[in-house]
Parts: structure tokens; sequence; C-alpha cells
């Protein structure tokens, strides 16, 4: 049997409800777009595999699931992520206002080993809109001073910088796994139901 | 913004601990519109994980109504002396002596630890899983694993002589023991067998010698020494004097079927605590459309006399439901006061009596402990009374490196937890021992439970409020999955328990035809090289022969055959 | 409805992977296209190098695209004379060949690859290749490719004997059914603690280090009798391996000579002197034939065509030999009729130390008892066997022929197999009397060994006038060595 362990990057997508969290997932996995509102259901997570610096990597893509329309998201949520995505409608200058608190909330609940060089993507979506709140300019700013986050203006609807977006997130999650990690002593955690860890000294499938 | 929520569901649920959690998501899976409203501002109520401030704060309040007879302790200075402070960043040779003695206790204040806060979880009810279990069974099946991680139990312990001996309970543990001789090790491994092929042959001699009569008195007729004989009903068969033949043979095979699977031992632990399980339920019951709010106050609960309807008060708001499912401590007074029939309603009465220790020094030997400290079961013994110990290191994600966690758990006799759990303690924490780990920090508290009354008045089958079971006294889930499953064939007798949720890929996108396969399912890279290579790999067919072409084919296929294996 | 998920049903699934595969077998085809065409036009770039990734990071076991790789590598590295710029080019393709056996470690392809580049790069990290090695052994400690691949890189980082042995320990102390780690062991032992006694045949490695092994192995056996692993390994330390290079006998009058070997050797011109006892050459054998025919024989002999090459029978003669393999170089020959000879029957006890014999001991009485328990246990009952033929062959005779003929009975499959193993032991035994015999060495009866089913050394038995053997044994008899000294005619 082959022991198949490809890396596995969990990534998550935060901010406020109906900013188009699901959307980018959607337009990024099935390149479509669908304008009704759904408040994400059936939305979990999303894998895909990419290619980036000469490795194949799955990312796991998680959203919400709409718990974070009651302020109601749990601390597992947040276990394991090795990015964060950090969106915002640039219609709506509050969910903007946001981003720092979502920032926040995710450092808390997170805790990643190291924060201040944890790799978070910050996405201003639905450029396509007319009605644009939130300049440029400011959202700029605001990422620079946050130990310069990558930034990008995106729309779901018709894919603006989703692709580009996503493979920044890939490659900058990447970036953050250490070959030390590689190269740990730890035992593994397991995941239930997936045939690699099922596989403890069956002697009769020899393969000496 | 409860103005948000809708006004009517299927069902609501209160209280997002274990049993409320499966039940809202196995209702949300089948097609319930379900909300799932949280007193707390955090998921699990009495199974919840805290970190070290909020569960000390916990504490400090003198815990809730499910969380009573609270007490804590630090064994360690409030901030650390600034002389020892120092002695760390001594240069040079110093240094590395420093280093060696860090498991120390002195190496730890309430300063030191709290600043770690968050490298703690500490669990109200900590359980550990077999891994052919039902809860891991039931993972399975409703594909709710994606959500969780676990750590193998690392050793499944026993006290032996006054010793803490690892019990073998793997072919590989057989093997390295040195605890057992080489003829004790055959026996060990023969009667295991034994016991995982018994039953299979249904006239099996001893199946109908030794009915009616206890699993000890089995023991002795198998030629098994003492320390065998120990390790089997101690800690394989979790079994007293008093069990029954069947009953510890069924055990010793739970044990045996859940080996081999994932770690050295049957058992599971979750990753970050066992906080995270109801949380995983509540994900999946979000994902099927269930909403969740935390932090709301249920005001009232009022049933429409004609329809059986519930109007759940919701901080002033009046939210209409088929069913209320809660649980025993969420109920509002004034509801409560109008006597209304509940289905498995009870007084709360002291249900299990638990203590949290922290220490810099894991239990028992270097062996059991080997690569900086293992997650270790141990099931301790006092009388006719028995606690369960569970000792966590860094690797479970459960507390900081450097630091062990342990959780003991036993039934409560009376309201004083650490009064029901000093027998047990002094086996393990006896400060004369100086093996015994030195306390950093103690605590003790109660959960409560439902009182065990044969029937709940008032009740009839059109009750619309159901109350869900508390923790109970066993190292699984398996009674509280039997309980939450219970409440839920009666809200919905046919529909299925938690069938297996989709993975994402295998889901339908609206007004997608479920047949047509886009190239954007493809990875990346395959669909670029397609787009660019079409063209002049087109003008290349032209050019090749046709018979090169045929020979190549088959084995071009035979090799996609092997990539498609991705 | 509300919250209802539509899922694929498994026609349409199929459908779709079809169509999927469909889709990939034209994006493989493209790209192997494009690639034959750069390789025809020699256009082994960068391009080349992302178009073979993208195949081999799905299935590495496309030969062919290694060695382009390795082709557009050579060629990359070509004009680049900044050292850290071709490493650079290696520690992409290290980076690479990783993530494909991620994907296969089996692949045989995968490892070369590896192997070529370390070999190539300017500089080459052995010690990382250790730590990815146990990275791979943790994933599967049972993967061949990956110890082979250790062994290798192993001896290049120079990582100390101890620690690999420490190394192949904790994999084994995991999960002991891995022949491989019992291989690597066996390899490990005998340089990390080798045998300075002069016992024959040699004792794979120091006797204390042996006596640990056999408690360590007999463990094992004992935790899961049915894992073959632990009692391959068993009867390797005690010495049930080929046996060494040696003399078996020798007879010559003036009309012949036979001299037979413990295995197959070649026998050349230079090879065989007889002397008498003042070192005289009296004859120099040259035209030996092997006896039947082969290149590599044990038993060759020779037509001496009356030449008086023992003038006087009651001198002492001598044989010398000089065979590179062989430590004996000089063997004092007996007298028997008008011929010398000389015999050495077939080893089949070990003279091991106290020290090792009380653990032997030991562990046949652990045995003893568990046959109380299990009087059927088929592994029990063989190493018992095995054990009393390493204390005393001798002693324990016919006590170990005893359970060999209860295995036949139990392990009905092996029956054979347990049948010819008591033939073997009665043959040795047989001959070891034989020496002390009156018919020594003039004639050999084999007729009366009722359960000798086989004859394993028939290069013994060239120096007997006559070799009596039963019909049964009967379809031995085109074996020249069983017709006879007397036969040895060209």
């Amino acid at each position: 049997m082959a022991t198949r362990k490809k890396s596995l990057l969990k990534v998550i997508i935060l901010g406020d409800s109906s900013v188009g969290k699901t959307s980018l997932m959607n337009q990024y996995i099935n390149k479509r777009f669908s304008n009704q509102y759904k408040a994400t259901i059936g939305a979990d997570f999303c894998t895909k595999e990419v290619i980036a610096d000469d490795r194949v990597v799955t990312m796991q893509i998680w959203d919400t699931a709409g718990q974070e329309r009651f302020q109601s998201l749990g601390v597992a949520f947040y276990r394991g992520a090795d990015c964060c995505v950090l969106v915002y409608d640039v219609t709506s200058p509050n969910s903007f206002k946001n981003l720092d608190s979502w920032r926040d909330e995710f450092l808390i609940q997170a805790s990643p080993r190291d924060p201040d060089h944890f790799p978070f993507v910050v996405l201003g979506n639905k450029v396509d809109m007319d009605n644009r709140q939130v300049s440029t300019r400011r959202a700029q700013q605001w990422c620079q001073s946050k130990n310069d986050m990558p930034y990008f203006e995106t729309s779901a609807k018709d894919g603006t910088n989703v692709e580009l977006a996503f493979q920044t997130i890939a490659r900058n999650a990447l970036a953050q796994e250490a070959e030390v990690e590689l190269y740990n002593e730890f035992p593994d955690q397991i995941r239930l139901n997936t045939d690699r860890n099922n596989r403890n000294g069956n002697s009769d499938n020899c393969q000496c | 913004m409860s103005d948000d929520l809708p006004d009517k569901f299927d069902l609501i649920v209160i209280g997002t601990g274990f049993p409320e959690s499966c039940v809202a998501a196995a209702a949300s899976r089948i097609g319930k519109t379900v909300l799932h409203i949280d007193p707390n501002e955090y998921y699990g109520g009495v199974w919840a994980s805290f970190n070290l401030e909020s569960f000390c704060a916990l504490l400090e309040q003198g815990g809730n109504k499910e969380l009573r007879n609270a007490s804590q302790k630090w064994h360690v200075a409030e901030t650390l002396k600034v002389a020892e402070a120092e002695s760390d960043t001594v240069a040079g040779e110093t240094n590395i002596k420093t280093d060696a003695a860090k498991q120390n206790v002195l190496d730890w204040s309430r300063e030191t630890l709290l600043q770690q806060s968050r490298r703690f979880n500490l669990d109200l009810s900590p359980k550990i899983l077999y891994s052919a279990g039902r809860l891991v069974q039931l993972l399975v099946s409703s594909n709710i694993c994606r959500y969780a991680e676990f750590r193998a139990v690392d050793h499944v312990c026993t006290r032996f002589q006054n010793n803490i001996i690892n019990v073998p309970c793997s072919r590989s543990d057989v093997f390295n023991t040195k605890d057992l001789n080489i003829v004790e090790k055959r026996l060990l491994m023969k009667f295991l067998t034994l016991c995982m092929t018994y039953g299979e042959d249904k006239t099996d001699e001893d199946a109908l010698q030794f009915r009616g009569k206890t699993f000890r008195e089995y023991l002795q007729e198998q030629k098994v020494t003492e320390k065998i004989s120990i390790c089997v009903m101690q800690a394989i068969a979790m079994c007293n004097d008093d069990t029954s033949f069947e009953e510890g043979m069924a055990r010793t095979q739970q044990f045996l079927n859940s080996l081999g699977r994932y770690g050295n031992t049957p058992f599971l632990f979750p990753m970050y605590g066992c906080g995270e399980i109801p949380q995983c339920f509540c994900r999946l019951c979000a994902v099927f459309g269930g909403i969740y709010c935390l932090k709301r106050q249920i005001d009232d609960i009022n049933i429409e006399a004609d329809t059986n309807i519930a109007s759940v008060v919701l901080e002033g708001k009046t939210i209409k439901a088929q069913h209320v499912v809660s649980a025993p401590g969420h109920l509002p007074n004034a509801f409560l006061q109008r006597n209304v029939g509940v289905y498995g309603q009870a007084e709360l009465v002291n249900s299990l009596s638990r203590g949290i220790f922290l220490s810099a020094t894991p239990l028992g030997s270097e062996e059991l402990n080997s690569g900086g400290g293992g997650v270790n079961l141990l099931r301790l013994l006092a009388g006719t009374q028995e606690a369960i110990l569970i000792q966590l290191s860094h690797f479970s994600g459960t507390c900081p490196k450097g630091v062990f966690l342990f959780h003991i758990t036993t039934t409560a006799q009376s309201d004083q937890p650490a009064q029901d759990l000093a027998p047990f303690v002094s086996q393990v924490f006896n400060p004369d021992d100086e093996n015994a780990p030195k306390l950093l920090y103690s605590a003790y508290f109660t959960i409560m439970g439902r009182e065990r009354t044969s029937a709940t008045p008032n009740v009839d089958v059109s009750t619309t409020i159901f109350c869900t079971s508390t923790p109970y006294y066993e190292l699984d889930y398996d009674k509280s999955i039997i309980s939450a499953r219970e409440i839920f064939a009666k809200l919905y007798a046919d529909a299925e328990f938690l069938p297996r949720a989709p993975d994402p890929e295998e889901i339908v996108i609206e007004g997608e035809d479920p047949r047509a396969l886009s190239e954007n399912s493809l990875p990346d890279d395959l669909r670029e090289q397609l787009r660019e290579l079409e063209n002049s790999a087109e003008n290349m067919d032209i050019e090749d022969t046709d018979a090169a072409q045929a020979g190549e084919c088959t084995q071009e296929d035979a090799e996609t055959q092997n990539m498609d294996a991705d | 409805m509300h919250g209802r998920l539509k899922v694929r049903t498994t026609e349409e699934e199929r459908e779709r992977k079809k169509k999927e595969q469909t889709l990939k077998v034209k994006a493989y085809r493209a790209a192997m296209a494009k690639i034959q065409e750069k390789r025809r036009l020699q256009q082994l770039d960068d391009e080349m190098l992302v178009l073979t990734s993208q195949i081999l990071l799905r299935n590495p076991d496309v030969s062919t695209l290694w060695n382009i790789r390795r082709e557009c590598v050579e060629q990359k590295s070509l004009n680049i004379d900044d050292v850290d710029q071709r490493q650079a080019i290696y520690d992409t393709e290290l980076n690479f060949s990783e993530q494909c056996l991620l994907v296969n470690p089996k692949s045989y392809n995968g490892w070369h690859h590896r192997c070529w580049t370390l070999e190539h790069s300017p500089t080459a990290n052995w010690e990382r290749e250790v730590m990815l090695c146990s990275k791979y052994l943790k994933m599967d400690e049972r993967n061949f490719h990956t110890w082979d691949y250790r062994r290798y890189v192993v001896e290049k980082a120079r990582t100390s004997k101890q620690n690999e042995l420490d190394f192949c320990t904790e994999k084994i102390k995991a999960n002991f059914s891995n022949y491989s780690s019992w291989h690597h062991r066996s390899l490990l032992l005998p340089q990390l603690y080798p045998y300075e006694g002069d016992a024959q045949p040699k004792r794979a490695m120091n006797e204390e280090k042996l006596k640990e092994e056999l408690e360590m192995v007999l463990t094992a056996a004992f935790t899961d009798p049915n894992d073959s692993s632990a009692w391959f390994y068993q009867r390797w330390l005690l010495g049930y391996s080929r046996q060494e290079l040696d003399v078996c006998a020798f007879r010559c009058d003036n009309n012949r000579a036979v001299l037979s070997f413990t295995n197959p050797i070649i026998l050349t011109e230079e090879d065989v002197v007889i002397t008498d006892s003042k070192g005289n050459i009296k004859k120099k054998i040259t035209n030996w034939k092997s006896i039947n025919g082969a290149k590599s024989d044990t038993t060759w002999f020779c037509s001496l065509n009356g030449d008086k090459v023992l003038e006087h029978i009651n001198d002492q003669y001598l044989l010398e030999l000089h065979i590179t393999d062989i430590n004996v170089k000089q063997i004092t020959l007996k007298t028997y009729k008008q011929s010398v000879y000389f015999f050495k029957p077939p080893n089949q006890s070990f003279t091991f130390t106290e020290n090792v014999l009380n653990e032997l001991q030991t562990q046949l009485e652990s045995c003893e008892s568990l046959l109380e328990y299990e009087p059927d246990s088929k592994w029990t009952l063989l190493t018992s066997a095995l054990l009393m033929r390493a204390i005393g062959s001798q002693k324990y005779h016919d006590k170990s022929l005893k359970y060999l003929g209860k295995l036949e009975k139990v392990d009905i499959l092996r029956e054979n197999y347990y049948r010819d193993m008591a033939s073997k032991w009665i043959l040795e035994k047989y001959l070891l009397d034989w020496t002390s015999s009156e018919d020594f060495p003039g004639k050999l009866d084999l007729r009366n060994e009722e359960h000798l089913n086989a004859i394993f050394y028939p290069q013994y038995l060239c120096i007997a006038d006559i070799v009596l053997v039963s019909e049964k044994l009967n379809h031995y008899s085109d074996k020249k060595q069983l017709q006879g000294f007397i036969a040895f005619k060209l």
C-alpha cells in the first residue's frame, strides 16, 4: 500500500456576513457565481490541488458555514490554520472596519506560534459593483500597517484577481511550513477514515 | 441582532453540549430548520474545554448550574523569584545544568502558567475514545470526522504492587515489556487471541461452562499468572470482581477490536481536548443550514395548548418551534414553575466528582513517558470505588510543553469532590513519594447530573420539550450517544440518524449538469497544459504515423490510469 | 427541500469520472507529444523540466521522463561555473524527487533519481538524506526501497554503525514483523561486534551480543509465533547459514584421486599437491575433472594412470592446498589399504561458550515449558529441535528427531520439509559415527536408515569404496558420488 502524505494546507476565510466569502470560494474552485444569497448552506470546505514552488499541495479552504453571523464561530474552526484570508466588501465600510477585530479574533483563537509572521491575505471583494465605499489606498494603508499583508481587490462575480489571490495564499501558507516541521519526531496527528493511518503490522501483507 | 432571526424553526436546541449538538446536527442533516442557542459565550456547556484563565475564572465564580462545589489551589508562587528567574539566563555550562533540571516545580509560577493560558484546553468532561467505539464509528459514518484530529493514547497503565506499569496491549507492547517473561508473553498473547475469536463458535465449551459465573472466575481457570490477570481485569476488561463472564468478555473484545487501528493502544484522545467534539457536530449542523447564536438568554417557553407548538422567548423576541431540546440546566425558571411535562427532565444532583491537576513531571516511569511524556490512561481502584485518570502531555494540544495535565473522574459520593477523590489522589500524588509528580495547581468540582428516576411526570406522546442527558461515568461516549439517538427517534421517528454527509466534491452545484465535467475540476497545471498544448499536439498527431500512435496508446492509457489513482 | 443537498448518483459520478479520465488522457498525450518533439529537437530547457514534472508528480514511474530530466539537468549545469548556482539546480531535483516519492514511496525511478542527483551535485547533504529515510520509514517501516537507500546514504554520511543499530532496534520495537529491519541488523551486527573466537563455522558476531540477540528474537517469536520474520532471523543467529568453504574429503591411490568440498568451487591446475612429511613434492595433481562436468562443483576427481604417487604406503603424506578461500593449507593424510585419505564429517553442532550455551539452555527450557501448555505448537517444536541441535546434536539426536516426527503430523503442509530436515540430521550423525566404525572408509551402508529420504551431502560419500543405499534412495544412484571411489575412472 502506498503511503500517501502530501502537504495539506488549511486556509480559513474570515469576514463579516455577506461580504462574499463563499462566493469567492465558489469562483475559485468552480468558476461559478450565483447572485442568490443562500446564507452558505452546504458550504463546508473545498479542496484543490495546486502546484506552488514545484510542490503539489492540497489546499483546503474552509468556509465559516454561517456561524459568524451571530458571532458564534467556535474555537474549533480556527485550529491548525496555515493561512487566514480576511475578506471585506468594498461597498461596505463597516465590513472593512471589522477586519481589525477579525484579525485579532484569529490571533487569539488560533494562537499561532509566531503571530507576527503568520500569513494573512486581505481581499476587498465586490469591485464589480458601482457603489464602492472603501478606497484602495485606505485598504492598502491598513494592510501595510499590519506587517504588510498582501492585498487584492477581487470580484467573485466576474473572477477578477481571484486566481491570483489564491495562488498567493497557497504560496504564503507553504512558505510558513519550515523544514523543521517536515522532520519532526512527534507522533502524527490522526485523522479518522483515512487509509494511511490504518496500517498497523499486518503480517499478512508482507512488503519486505 | 435577534431581529435577523427567522421567527419559525422546526427545532430549537438550547445548550451546545455533546448530546444537544448531536441532536441538532442530526435534525439539520435531514433537512429540518434548526436554531441552536447557548446562554454561554462558549460552545460545549458542561462538555467544554477552557483555557487556564477562563477555567480559573469559572471556578472563582463558583461554577454554574451544572458545575458546582468548585475549589482550586495554586501550589506554586505567585511569580518566579528573581534569583530563580535569572538562573536561566546564566551563560555557559551552568545553563546546560539548568536545562536538564528544567522539569522542576520552581520553574513555574502562577504568573508563568497564566502567561501560557491559551495553550491549555482543560476539559470539564474528559473522555477517551475506543478506536472502533461508538463515537468513532459515528464520526466516520456521518463524515463528521473531517472536522477533528486525534492523538493516539500512548499507554494504558495499571497499578501493580504500588508501581504503575504499562499494560502490554499491542503485539509490540508485549514484545517490548520487561514486566513479563517469555512464557508469560506467550500466555498473554494466546489468551488475547482466544478472546478475539471467542463467540465465533456459539457452542464454545467456555461459553456454556462459564455462563452465570464471573469474569474473574474465568480468568482463574485460564492458565495465566497473577500479573496477567490483574492487567486483564483492571485495564483491558476494566471490570471488577463481580463483573459477569459475558460482560468481561464483551469488554475485552471491545478493547481488542479497537487495537491495531491507529496507535499502539486501542484509544484515541481528541486533539485540543474533548471540547472540540460538540463543536464538530455543531459545524455539521451549520453546514446544513442550522443557525447558531451563543450568549443568548431564554426568557421563557410557552406551549400552545391546541397545536403543541413551542414559543421560545429569546431576549424579548418570540420564536416558534415544533420541538425544543434543551440541556437540563438551561430551561428557564418561569417555564419550569409551570410544571409542564418535559421528556427526560429530572432534578440535578451530584453526578461526577472531578479533579484537574497540573504538574511539571509526568506520572510513572521514563518508559511510560518516552519522548517527552505520553498521553496515558490509568484506571484506579480504591475499595469498591474506581476512578479514571487521564494524563495529557503537550502532544495532545491541551497544555504547554513542560506541563502535564491530569484528569481524575469518579462517581460522586458527596458534594465534596476533593474528599471523594482523596483515595485516588493519594495513590498518584502522594507528597511523601519522591517519584510522584509535584503539583503546580489543583482544582476540584462536581459535574451535576440528572437524578435517576424511573419516569418523568406529565410526559405523554405529544410532549414538545426534551431534556438531554448529562455526562455519564464512562470512558467513551456510548451512553450519551444512545440517549441523543433516543431523543432524535422521538422527534423524527423514521428518519436516519446522521447519514453520511457528502464530501464537497460530491455535491452538485445548483443549475449544474451532474454528469458534466468542467475543465475546472482538473488541477490547474493540467488545465493550462491542456489549453496550451492542444493545438500543437493536433499538429503532431498528423505527423505521427498511425501505427506508432496505436502502439503507444495502450501504454499511455495504462500510465494515465495510474495517474488517475490520485 | 431546504437544507437538502443534491449529491451525484453513482451513475452520474461514473460518467463524470469517465469524462475526467478522457480529459486527463488528452492532457497527458499532449504533454508527452510535446516532450518527445522537444527531445527530438534537443530542447532540454526549463520548459522541458516543467512538462516532465507535471506527469511525474502524478505518476513517478515513467522511466523515460526521468532520463530526460537528467539530460536537462546536465545540459543546464553545463554552462554554470558558480557552485551555488549549480547546486541550486540539483536541489530542485532533490525536492522534486521527494515530492514524487510521497506519491509513490516504492518508485524505483524516484529513489534512483535521488542517488543520481546526489552523486552529481557539487555538494551532497547526506545527513539530510538519512533524516529523509527516517521520515519515510516512519510512514512505512517496511518499505525495502527506503531501507536499501538508507544503507547507501548511511555509508556516505558515515553515520556511526551504533546509531544505525539503535535506529533499527527502535523500528523492531515498533513492529518486529519486518524482514527489512532484521536484515539491516544482520548486516550491522557482524561489523559492530565481530566474532573473534576460532569456532568453525564462525559465529556471526561476538558471543555476548549473540546471546542478547537470541534473547530478543525468542521474545519476538513467543509474542507472535506466526510471524516468520523473527524465526528466520533466529535461524541465521543459530548458524543455519551457508557453511564456509572447506575440504570435506580426499582419497587417493595410484590410479585415481577424489577431492570434495563443502561448497562448489572451481578447481584449477595449480591448486593441489601431495607431499611427504618432509615437504617433498610427490605429486602435483593437475587434470581435475568435476564429477558432474560442471565448471564449478563440490566434487572433483582425476586419473593418475598408475603413477607411483604413493611409493611407501606407510609413509606419512600431506595434502597441500593453494586455494585462497580455504584457510587450511596442509592436511595430514591417513592410510587405508593402498590409498591415503582425509575425511571431515559435516559440521553439525557448534562449540558455543558457556555463556551462550546457558542462554540456549534457558531458551530450550522456556520452549519445553511452553510445550506443556501447547504441545502442538509447531514453532515451539521446531525451535526446540533447533536449539537442541545447537546445544548438542549428539546428545539430543533422538529427541530432536522425535520433534521433527511430531511436526510432520501437526504441520502436514510442510511434512516433506521436516522429512528432509530429518534426513539431513540422520546423515550427519551417520557420517560422524561412520568415522569410528570398522567399515570406515571402505564401506558406507545406508540401507538401514529408514528415515533417510534424501542425501544432502553426496560429496562426503565419494571416498567409500562402495555405497549401499536403500530402494527408495535409488533415484540417487545416478549421482556419481554414490558409485563409490572404485568407480572413478575416466
